[in-house]
């Protein structure tokens, strides 16, 4: 006998997926941007980039376009705050937002 | 080779500062620093350090307390120099009553605040919830000139021009505390008057920007405290060795023999004195029309350096005050001569400022103008900032000269500012555009490419800087000129 998933349980793997996989591609963008500023260092996703010096306010705008263009997001409706490009977690809680 | 040893990575330092005798090392070394390095304030500074040290839970509001006591008691925020020649001029007393006139404008600019600060928090659609610093500068400005059109004299136009005078030092903190305020967990009252001049810093620049910053960048365990005010301790190292090549500067090349210290005072009675080259000061060699063309590169590049090792020395001090109170703060100067890009000589030079231009100019146009262009979009937002905003900001920081010139001539008197501020827009504008998706030149570059990009910087800034006059007194001309002469130009 086949079995199915319900809908709901199907929908939220789905999601995590996407979560999952938003927070790689955002991961592999700042690695770019570091490694093209010459840091070639590891980083957590709840590093402090920008207060912490690794990222430069040129490097915040790279991402502030990187997430108009991939998820949309209007900053001139939500307003923009530099502190939520600070880490990885924080750009993650920004999309979900 | 590091010049300044790398006190923060010794972990067996690390232990020790943690432990009661440790911090009063520390805090020992935090003094002979501020005090090696003549910080007029040191003991007063270091009271609020110890406290800060060894109550780091309330950390806070311990630095809202000294903010609060540099407020009272450090009273050269103030141009009373301005105020006091404005109650004369307008027949009214300099004595204590224009003290509790100041008293009475402040306590009323508090509460102001606080009550906008809580409109913000409340209503977050309203216009000035969502631009607060638009609402701020624009206010700062009508009311300059409200104050200079309106025809009141007396008792009315001292009250406006104090009011003016007291408030306008206050507003670049006001603009991070009503930022603050759209957080969704924005600090309260209290802890938001320690971000306003506070004790470490009283000058009109946010050095640790504001309360977000703070809350971001507070040491979270003793490990991370020690580490930091190890690294405060580096700062002021740092200070001290720079000031050598400074004093050698003015005495040597300015010929100020006041600025000499005790060795070039011993060397002078024994005749041993250091050479005097007497290049003139910049602002002095710009009023000069006969001076030959390479004691004029020599007051242009003695200038830039002086500006440099002053800045350096002054952002060290401020940021070092900043790390032993607990706050993991970057520096305001960063190696600005390892910069290969104008842009990157400007985020390195002066990064609090540049942050102040950033937050509040930068943004704000980047993400609301030419949204289908990117390249225009860059352009737009870096000539808003380093253009627009650094105009705004520096004729609001010299607003005396409004009652004294009057409104129009201060504002036509500002051309040498203004193209100032556009060469430099320009400059960075183009810089980031050249450099828009490029890598940085590596550090392993050939010496000669890293050094040729370095020497174009400078040269860059050397020679902008000649444009780099926030009075009244020198015009476009006499800089055009003196620009010109430098390339053997006739004018």
């Amino acid at each position: 006998m086949r079995t199915f998933l319900p809908a709901s349980v199907l929908y939220s793997s789905l999601k995590e997926l996407s979560i999952v996989n938003d927070r790689l591609v955002i991961r592999e963008f700042v690695q770019s941007l570091l490694r093209r500023n010459g840091d070639e260092g590891d980083f957590s996703d709840s590093e402090q980039l920008i207060a912490g010096g690794r990222l430069q306010s040129i490097d915040t705008v790279e991402v502030l376009i990187f997430l108009e263009e991939k998820y949309g997001i209007d900053f001139a409706e939500t307003g923009f705050d530099q502190d939520h490009m600070e880490s990885i977690d924080k750009i993650m809680t920004l999309i979900g937002n | 080779m590091k010049i300044v040893p790398q006190l923060d990575t010794y972990p067996k330092l690390v232990r020790f500062g943690q432990t009661i005798p440790g911090k009063a090392v520390l805090l020992g070394a935090f003094a002979a620093g501020l005090f090696a390095v003549k910080v007029e304030t040191w003991i007063e500074l270091t009271a609020a350090v110890v406290l800060i040290t060894y109550f780091p839970a309330r950390r806070r509001l311990l630095v809202s307390v000294a903010t609060l006591y540099w407020l009272f008691f450090h009273t050269d925020w103030l141009n009373w120099d301005f105020l006091r020649g404005m109650a004369t001029a307008e027949g009214q007393r300099t004595d204590w009553t224009l003290t509790a006139l100041v008293a009475g404008i402040l306590a009323v600019m508090f509460c102001e605040i606080a009550v906008f600060f809580s409109y913000v928090r409340a209503r977050r659609d309203s216009f000035a919830a969502r631009r607060p610093v638009l609402c701020l500068v624009t206010g700062a400005l009508l009311l300059l000139f409200v104050a200079d059109l309106l025809p009141v004299y007396g008792v009315a136009r001292l009250v406006m021009w104090s009011w003016i005078a007291v408030t306008l030092p206050f507003l670049w903190y006001f603009a991070y505390a009503l930022k603050d305020a759209s957080a969704k967990t924005p600090d309260g009252p209290v802890m938001q008057f320690g971000t306003v001049r506070p004790f470490w810093g009283p000058t009109n620049m946010p050095y640790a920007k504001g309360a977000a910053n703070l809350r971001r960048t507070e040491a979270r365990s003793p490990e991370d405290l020690c580490v930091t005010q190890l690294k405060a301790i580096k700062l002021l190292i740092w200070v001290f060795i720079l000031r050598i090549p400074l004093r050698v500067l003015r005495v040597v090349v300015y010929g100020y023999p006041s600025q000499a210290g005790p060795l070039v005072r011993l060397a002078h009675r024994a005749h041993l004195d250091l050479p005097n080259l007497g290049i003139p000061e910049l602002t002095v060699a710009l009023q000069q029309t006969a001076l030959p063309v390479n004691v004029a590169w020599a007051s242009v590049i003695a200038h830039f350096a002086e500006a440099l090792l002053t800045m350096t020395i002054i952002g060290n001090i401020v940021i070092a005050c900043c790390r032993m109170s607990g706050f993991r703060l970057l520096r305001n100067t960063y190696r600005p001569l390892e910069s290969r890009t104008v842009a990157e000589f400007w985020n390195r030079y002066f990064y609090y400022f540049k942050e102040l231009l950033v937050e509040f100019f930068f943004f704000p146009t980047f993400t609301r103008y030419f949204k289908g262009h990117r390249r225009l979009r860059t352009f737009a937002a870096t000539m808003a900032a380093a253009t627009a905003g650094n105009m705004i900001y520096h004729f609001l920081q010299y607003y005396w000269f409004v009652p004294q010139l009057g409104i129009w001539k201060a504002v036509t008197g500002f051309k040498v500012y203004a193209f100032y501020t556009t060469m430099l827009g320009l400059g960075i504008g183009i810089s980031q555009l050249r450099g828009q998706g490029k890598a940085r030149l590596a550090d392993d570059a050939h010496w000669w490419r890293k050094g040729l990009a370095t020497a174009g910087v400078v040269a860059f800034f050397c020679l902008l800087d000649i444009f780099d006059q926030e009075g009244r007194s020198i015009g476009l001309g006499q800089c055009v000129h003196f620009f010109l002469r430098l390339f053997f130009i006739p004018v």
